[in-house]
């Protein structure tokens, strides 16, 4: 038996609820197709940072959206998905590290952008008390935050379902063909059809664009994070630094949250990521370089989790210049959470009206297909 | 570069790595405790020994410890990944290792035995008092109830009075007329030999000064900040209450799966012990060709069946590593695959007076004492939720998530979920486990890192 829909998500992930979400919203009838089940990994393994801090020139007026809906997000998903506005600070540990950051954050408020300042020692010592004495200054984004995934999941999860979504866990993706303006789906036995799709299978997803002919090259990204037993509160902001790999927070429950992209073990076919240890040691080794009072905390947990990485590091966000009817929404390399929220928005505008008012030309597929031409800004910047 | 690194210096553990040196391998033997021995001859140095089994764990100690191979004490494993490649880490400075082989020869852990209330003061596992008595000599100076099923409760009892403690009685939970099943069994039990537990079972069955209360159905642990009165039902629906302030509980022990299951291997269910297991060939190897188990750690057998599944590991991995041709390796086995058949019919008279009893888990049980998740919570999250395995209600109620990585709650979750949707506990699994599997510290890990 063929199940019909208006539109078809492959992937449920955060950025396949959202995406969902949102075309229920705007009365679609939508299936969601998931092989494991919702948030199995990149969205269930997320840091759940909320940072405009540091994106890149094309993310950035997509993020500074999504950032206002953040501050806001309960209008959107009935519950503040454990977000607080608590700031990203990125801190430098040399005089050249500071001078450094200060001269961008002075090329950044140049081009209009408010969302960081420059704080001196005494203001970091205030945002973060416990910081090692060496450290001199950094950049902070105030309304910038963080969220708990898990209830971020449970809410868009909440919300899709009660617009209308029909979820399908264990289903996952065999094949693709198209018939005239309709799109065939298989997974395993079952068969699907929609004329609309979008491709938010994570890690997976440049199979699925390859399913529906588009070869998108992409790398895979399997980050690791280190959970500690719970301590009295200490901090409020998240913490990265200059030249180190680390992202540093203490979550509402009081555990110590570290990460910041040292890379684990994965293996597609088995849909599986696992730590290594000797990557861990050096977020470890960051984490008590910056925070010395950590160093005798017990670790409670640590683990990785996978998504597809771009080669500009930039997410892809748009429609297939291929085929009509198919959106891509992948490639978020390590920091996709924060955009969830606005890009369901442009996953349905696009869809349904072709364009949308918010600016992700910078996201576009094409610019990493096979044998397109390198737009030369975006190749800069890789 | 080592042979092999044996994880757990108990008797599965010390035997093979004796007999691993015999074989002309080198060995690497890690332990968490401070000397060696494992669970059931913890601190058999300091101790006198009673019985001719603690006899016999005194002289592997003493053999082991002549051996002179490599030996850390407490030294706690608490990675281990392909290659294989293994992470301690002792006085604080962690250190990775990369063996040939590994061995995982890491014990038993009691069987959880989760009702309302276990979390209060005053209710202790029976492993946990019988640690303290055989390593610190403590006896509880108050009158104790034990609750519970299987042989250690009541080799417990019987190594408590001894030592002078108080019991007052027992909540049997083993199902009304299971002795008469087991008697059948006895035979083979005797020729096998565990003294001690029989010892155990008759001193119970002829003393007359201790109360015992059999077919426990439920129970509850009542009291403010600690444990004041234990409730109960039977099956014959009796309902009574008793007033203590010390209750220890046993429910059999099962496989410690947290290093087989950390390290990839493949486990399946054992449906007659409730448990899951490691899946091994008849050497004692499992799914990941570089690692081998042994002991009560691979399935439960005792002491005795510890050894020789020890001494077959260690033949099973000169095969694999070449020392030994493999019509080498089948002799050697064949007397010692012989002595475990024989361990087995022990354990068929264990497994007939002791059969895994599920007691009732009411709603308002504390299924996951580090985040205080009750059996409620687990249950509505599975609710209408077919996909939802103990992976995902871990992340739906937090249930797993504390420090003791559902050592405590692990098994519970793979019961609801089979309560909820059925299928076989094959199909549902155990949560995964994330590293560490013992506890370290932000600094200990950040000792690996050689800052390139
Ligand atoms: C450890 C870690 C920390 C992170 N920290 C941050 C952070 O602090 N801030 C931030 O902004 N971002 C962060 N990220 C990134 C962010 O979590 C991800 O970008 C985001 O969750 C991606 O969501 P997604 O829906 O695209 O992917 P996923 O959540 O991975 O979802 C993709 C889904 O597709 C399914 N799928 C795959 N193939 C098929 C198929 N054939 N058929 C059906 N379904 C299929 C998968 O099972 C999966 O559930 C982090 C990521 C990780 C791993
Ligand atoms: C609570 C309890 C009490 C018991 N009491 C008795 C008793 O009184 N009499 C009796 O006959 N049998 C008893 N048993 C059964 C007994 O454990 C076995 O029969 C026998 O000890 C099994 O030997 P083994 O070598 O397999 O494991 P064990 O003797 O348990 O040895 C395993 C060793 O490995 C260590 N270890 C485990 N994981 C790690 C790690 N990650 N890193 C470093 N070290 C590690 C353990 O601490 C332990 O020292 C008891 C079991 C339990 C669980």
């Amino acid at each position: 038996m063929t199940e019909t829909a208006d539109a078809i998500i492959i992937g449920g992930g955060l950025h396949g609820l959202s995406a969902a979400l949102q075309l229920a919203r705007r009365g679609l009838n939508v299936l969601l197709l998931e092989r494991a089940r919702i948030g199995r990994h990149s969205s269930g393994a997320s840091a759940a940072g909320v940072r405009t801090l540091g994106r890149a020139p094309a993310e950035l007026p997509i993020s500074l959206a999504a950032m206002e809906m953040w501050h806001n997000i309960a209008d959107l998903v009935g519950d503040d998905c454990g977000f607080q506005a608590t700031g990203q600070l990125r801190v430098a540990e040399t005089q050249a590290q500071l001078e450094q950051l200060s001269a961008q954050v002075t090329q950044h408020q140049l081009r209009g952008y408010t969302n960081e300042e420059i704080v001196g020692a005494a203001e970091l010592r205030e945002l973060a008390p416990t910081i090692a004495p060496h450290c001199l200054g950094g950049v902070f984004a105030r309304r910038d935050g963080a969220a708990d995934p898990h209830r971020t999941l449970a809410a868009f999860l909440r919300s899709a379902r009660s617009a209308g979504v029909q979820i399908r866990e264990g289903a996952g993706v065999t094949s693709l063909a198209k018939r005239g303006d309709i799109w065939l789906v298989a997974a395993g036995e079952d068969r699907f059809e929609a004329p609309l799709l979008v491709n938010a299978a994570g890690a997976w997803a440049g199979q699925i664009a390859a399913m529906a002919g588009d070869d998108i090259p992409i790398g895979t990204k399997a980050s690791m994070m280190i959970v500690t037993e719970r301590i009295a509160p200490m901090l409020k902001p998240t913490v990265s630094a200059v030249g180190r790999m680390l992202s540093f927070k203490q979550t509402l429950q009081g555990t110590i949250l570290i990460g910041g992209g040292q890379q684990g073990r994965f293996d597609l076919v088995r849909e599986s990521a696992d730590v290594d240890a000797r990557a861990l040691a050096k977020s470890a080794a960051a984490a008590v370089a910056l925070f010395p009072g950590v160093e005798r905390l017990r670790i409670v947990r640590t683990w990785s989790g996978l998504e597809a990485a771009t080669q500009d590091h930039i997410a892809i966000a748009g429609l297939s210049p291929s085929t009509s009817g198919l959106m891509h929404l992948f490639g978020f390399t390590g920091h996709g959470f924060q955009l969830v929220p606005a890009l369901g928005i442009v996953t349905a505008d696009m869809l349904l009206d072709g364009a949308t008012c918010f600016d992700v030309a910078g996201l576009r597929p094409d610019r990493l297909m096979h044998g397109a031409a390198r737009d030369p800004l975006l190749a800069k910047q890789a | 570069m080592i042979d092999v690194a044996i994880v757990g210096a108990g008797p599965a553990g010390m035997t093979a790595a004796l007999e691993l040196q015999k074989l002309g391998l080198s060995t690497t033997v890690i332990d968490d405790q401070p000397a060696p021995g494992g669970r059931i001859f913890a601190n058999i140095e300091q101790r006198p020994a009673h019985g001719a089994e603690d006899r016999s764990g005194a002289a592997l100690v003493r053999r082991f410890r002549q051996m002179g191979g490599d030996y850390r004490p407490a030294s706690e494993v608490w990675q281990i990944e392909p290659g294989p490649r293994l992470f301690l880490s002792s006085s604080g400075q962690a250190q990775m290792i990369e063996p040939r082989f590994i061995l995982m020869a890491t014990g038993a852990q009691e069987r959880p035995m989760p009702f309302p209330g276990w979390q209060l003061p005053g209710v202790m596992t029976v492993g946990a008092a019988q640690i303290l008595l055989k390593t610190a000599r403590q006896i509880p100076d108050k009158p104790v109830w034990l609750a519970g099923s299987g042989p250690l409760l009541l080799l417990y009892m019987h190594q408590l009075i001894a030592a002078g403690g108080m019991v007052e009685g027992i909540l049997d939970t083993s199902p009304s007329g299971r002795i008469i099943t087991a008697a059948r069994a006895l035979p083979g039990a005797i020729t096998y030999g565990w003294r001690d537990l029989l010892r155990g079972l008759a001193w119970q069955w002829q003393s007359r000064s201790i109360k015992v209360v059999r077919g426990i159905t439920s129970l509850q642990a009542r009291g403010g900040d600690k444990l004041s009165h234990v409730t109960y039902s039977t099956d014959d629906g009796q309902i009574g209450e008793i007033a203590t302030e010390l209750l220890f509980i046993h429910d059999g022990v099962v496989p410690g799966l947290h290093g087989t299951i950390a390290a990839g291997c493949d486990h399946r269910w054992n449906e007659a012990e409730q448990c899951f297991e490691p899946i091994l060939d008849t050497f004692g190897r499992t799914s990941v060709e570089t690692i081998f188990a042994a002991g009560d750690g691979a399935t439960i057998g005792g002491a005795r069946a510890a050894t020789l599944s020890g001494r077959l590991a260690a033949i099973g991995i000169a095969r694999a590593a070449g020392t030994m041709s493999s019509e080498q390796a089948e002799t050697a086995a064949k007397p010692v695959r012989r002595g475990l058949a024989k361990a087995a019919r022990f354990r068929h008279f264990v497994d007939a007076l002791y059969p895994p009893v599920k007691m009732a888990l009411p709603d308002e049980t504390i299924t996951c004492r580090c985040e205080e998740v009750t059996a409620r919570d687990i249950r509505a999250a599975l609710k209408n939720e077919a996909h939802l395995g103990p992976d995902g209600i871990k992340i739906a109620t937090r249930a797993g998530m504390g420090p003791c990585q559902g050592r405590q709650c692990g098994a519970s979750l793979t019961r609801l979920v089979r309560e909820a949707h059925g299928g076989a506990p094959d199909a549902i699994g155990f949560l995964r486990i994330r590293p560490p599997l013992k506890p370290l510290t932000l600094g200990e890990l950040a000792t690996l890192d050689s800052g390139i």
